[in-house]
């Protein structure tokens, strides 16, 4: 009886001691005060290394220290960044911790920016494929191709409207929900499109913005009418900070082969499915003089059927839309039935050419499956010998591809003439 | 005679269940993908057939054995140095593979959750849990087999519906990577998978009855073969074949990549917990069997003694492997090779009883 409870004490303090060693994991136990958060990574070419790396970290220092709020308000950061010349990120951010006491870490690292001629070379590969082996890097990290260097965006990458770097970081990515200027973009959608012969890859065109605009009677005057129809560094906007997101940067296999504007990226977003909204301005159909701006969304899933049985293959695609009228600067009533299909049959006009000038431009310039119509194709063989020989890269750019866009508009805003 | 005590036909299912679906947890879905491609789900559609048919044949063995154990009945029809040397390498099998779960399972935390804790360390505090399960005994292994097995089941059916966002059907395609024919061969290897569902021949005194004996056996293949088509099917729905193959534990790819908006992310935290559970019940029901075996073999009548020396070699055989690959090498090896051992071994005794008209005594029980 009492060597049974003695027993029983023996345990039960060898457990008390044994668990809270292994509870706490002593050995990679790192407080969040040890570390040094990067929020982005930019990658270069180097010059007296491969490569020169340069790593956006938060900044630990309070809003009133200093440093994090710029006299005179405007762009103020809440970071700081650190530039290294390595043979490989994992090297560089060993160089980059002998500038800082805490250890680097990529946990919450929100995109890696390339630069455009790092992507356009084949150097972008090599980088992105090691990515996903190291433990503190995510898939859903977005990739961002820069279009002047890498190191030149991240120092314009500035918060704005917030002193909070991770989130502000985090959301302004997320925007492409609101107004679809920019391609999903998350890493784990590019590797995917790297490593398979289905579908070619986006990422998110970046650039820097020089925040002047044309002043009146300067000379040139150009009209836009969509107002998506700039790449990022070039939008006409004065104010916030220099860093721009705008468009998309298309790839062939691992090489990057062209540069969509937003407003080819949005009518792409309405073919892959990453379009959720945008508010659209098209010419008014019966006074071209005026516009009128749409509030449009998906209204069903976009289908797309691909008949593989000829030599060239058949791509059917039909987008199916709808909207609301937000500002019709006519004043004409396309609030009516008749003046309402107008209206209509003019937007689906609009987009199939801008859809039919996209298809074109990636068939013939970029010889790019961004749209996926490869995912489409590929369910018509269920042996991998042959979808090889069928070699969708090169049937791509001979396929036809019929377009049809279906348009409604489902309410008029708060205005009802 | 080893006391081992009684279960139910639901503890024999979580048994088996747990046993058999663990290994999804590990490295064993990206290697089938090397093998079959997309279609490694329908090579489920081949492999639970096979080991149904293989498990209908254990139990004629069985049947034609009433009262006697799996080491009882080697015994009877080879004889008993030959019974013993054919128990004793299925004992084998059971601790090369325990040696070998515990090694992956180390190797997946360093790599993913504790980059610089020592691997002895991990590893020892494994198999800590795992050995106070095997001095404890079956009954209790089974018990806390049962009580799990929903937190467990929940886990997984989680997984695979918070995964839908990701799921992909184009993945899908081409699905055959190299054929039908080449899916039968694959099948026919990885019905390997669903060998420990020979553990019940070797506790099936504790099944109060043969028909129990079928009944779990039948319905924990069924089970474990769903769950291992509904997980497959998912993995390569999420990711390109190109993707899969490469992932070094895909389920916990999968995790890492469901998110919801900007807040609901970074779920494999949680899923750690379920993992690291399931991999301890999973060997500690293997080192189990492993002390059951040599206690019939050489009639010892308490496993309690064994335990600590078990112990101890186990975690000697993990330090000894020098790295990862050798481990994928190995577990390659003993996944084409081990099905032979698990199912081919009885129905060697089922032939060779049947030549001999070797036949067990009928008890009253």
């Amino acid at each position: 009886m009492r060597s049974s409870l003695i027993k029983k004490i023996i345990l039960v303090l060898l457990i008390v001691v044994i668990l809270p060693i292994g509870a706490t994991g002593c050995y990679d136990r790192w407080e969040p005060d040890d570390l040094a958060y990067v929020l982005v990574m930019g990658f270069d070419k180097g010059v007296t290394d491969k490569l020169r790396l340069t790593l956006q970290i938060a900044s630990f220092r309070d809003q009133g220290e200093g440093g994090s709020q710029k006299k005179g308000g405007g762009q103020a950061s809440a970071t700081e960044s650190v530039t290294v010349e390595c043979p490989s990120l994992f090297t560089g951010i060993n160089i980059a911790n002998i500038t800082t006491s805490r250890r680097i870490s990529l946990m919450h690292s929100k995109y890696v920016v390339f630069s455009e001629e790092m992507a356009r070379s084949g150097d972008f590969e090599k980088y992105v494929i090691d990515l996903p082996r190291f433990r503190e890097f995510r898939k859903s990290t977005h990739i961002v191709i820069s279009r002047g260097k890498a190191s030149d965006f991240i120092a314009q990458n500035k918060t704005f409207l917030s002193m909070r770097p991770a989130k502000a970081f985090s959301l302004i990515l997320s925007q492409q929900v609101r107004d679809s200027f920019l391609p999903r973009g998350r890493f784990f959608d590019l590797y995917n499109g790297l490593k398979s012969d289905i579908e070619e890859p986006v990422a998110i065109l970046g650039g820097v913005n020089p925040l002047k605009l044309k002043q009146p009677g300067g000379g040139e005057h150009q009209e836009s009418v969509s107002g998506g129809e700039y790449v990022a560094g070039e939008v006409p906007r004065q104010g916030g900070v220099k860093r721009d997101f705008f468009g998309a940067a298309v790839f062939r296999g691992p090489k990057m082969v062209g540069a969509l504007d937003g407003e080819e990226t949005r009518v792409l977003g309405m073919v892959t499915g990453d379009l959720q909204r945008g508010f659209f301005t098209i010419k008014d159909p019966e006074n071209p003089d005026y516009i009128v701006a749409l509030d449009v969304r998906p209204a069903r899933r976009t289908q797309i059927k691909v008949n593989v049985k000829g030599d060239r293959p058949v791509v059917d695609l039909t987008v199916r839309l709808e909207g609301e009228i937000l500002a019709v600067q006519s004043g004409i009533c396309y609030e009516e039935k008749e003046k309402k299909a107008v209206l209509e049959r003019a937007f689906e006009q609009e987009i199939e050419e801008r859809m039919d000038s996209l298809v074109d431009e990636c068939q013939n310039e970029f010889r790019s499956d961004i749209f996926g119509f490869g995912r489409r194709a590929v369910t018509h063989f269920l042996y991998e010998k042959e979808w090889d020989n069928y070699n969708w890269p090169e049937k791509f750019p001979t396929a036809q591809v019929n377009t049809d866009v279906d348009f409604i508009i489902r309410r008029t805003g708060m205005i009802f003439k | 005679m080893l006391t081992e005590g009684k279960i139910g036909v639901y503890e024999t299912i979580c048994i088996v269940l747990i046993a058999v679906t663990a290994k999804l947890f590990f490295i064993d879905p990206g290697q089938l993908a090397k093998l079959a491609g997309p279609a490694g789900w329908l090579v489920q559609l081949v492999a639970v057939p096979i080991t149904l048919v293989s498990f209908l044949f254990i139990f004629l063995l069985m049947k034609r054995f009433p009262g006697q154990d799996l080491v009882s009945v080697f015994e009877t029809v080879f004889g008993k140095i030959a019974g013993s040397i054919i128990s004793i390498i299925i004992a084998a099998t059971v601790v090369f593979i325990s040696v070998l779960f515990t090694r992956e399972f180390s190797e997946a935390i360093k790599a993913y959750v504790y980059p610089t804790t020592p691997l002895s360390m991990i590893i020892i505090f494994f198999l800590i849990p795992v050995l106070i399960l095997t001095y404890l005994g079956f009954e209790t292994i089974a018990r806390i087999f049962s009580s799990f097995v929903y937190l467990y089941l929940i886990g997984i059916i989680s997984i695979l519906i918070l995964s839908v966002p990701l799921y992909k059907y184009y993945n899908l395609f081409p699905l055959f990577d190299g054929g039908i024919g080449h899916l039968a061969i694959v099948g026919l290897t990885r019905c390997s998978v669903y060998g420990d569902i020979l553990f019940l021949a070797v506790l099936i005194n504790s099944l109060q009855g043969i028909d129990h004996f079928k009944k779990g056996g039948l319905t924990a293949i069924l089970f474990s073969g769903m769950f291992i088509f509904a997980v497959l099917l998912s993995l390569s729905l999420t990711f390109p074949k190109a993707v899969f193959t490469e992932l070094t534990i895909p389920m916990l790819a999968l995790t890492r990549s469901i998110e919801f908006g900007t807040f609901f992310h970074r779920f494999e935290s949680i899923y750690v917990f379920l993992w690291s559970i399931s991999a301890i019940l999973a060997v500690g029901i293997n080192l189990y069997i492993f002390t059951s075996i040599y206690c019939k073999v050489f009639r010892i009548t308490d496993q309690k003694p064994l335990v600590l020396p078990l112990g101890v070699i186990i975690f000697s055989l993990n330090i000894l492997l020098p790295s990862s690959t050798g481990i994928v090498c190995l577990l390659k090896l003993f996944r084409n090779h081990s099905c032979l051992i698990y199912f081919g071994m009885p129905i060697l005794a089922l032939l060779v009883a049947a030549v001999r008209g070797v036949k067990g005594i009928k008890t009253g029980a």
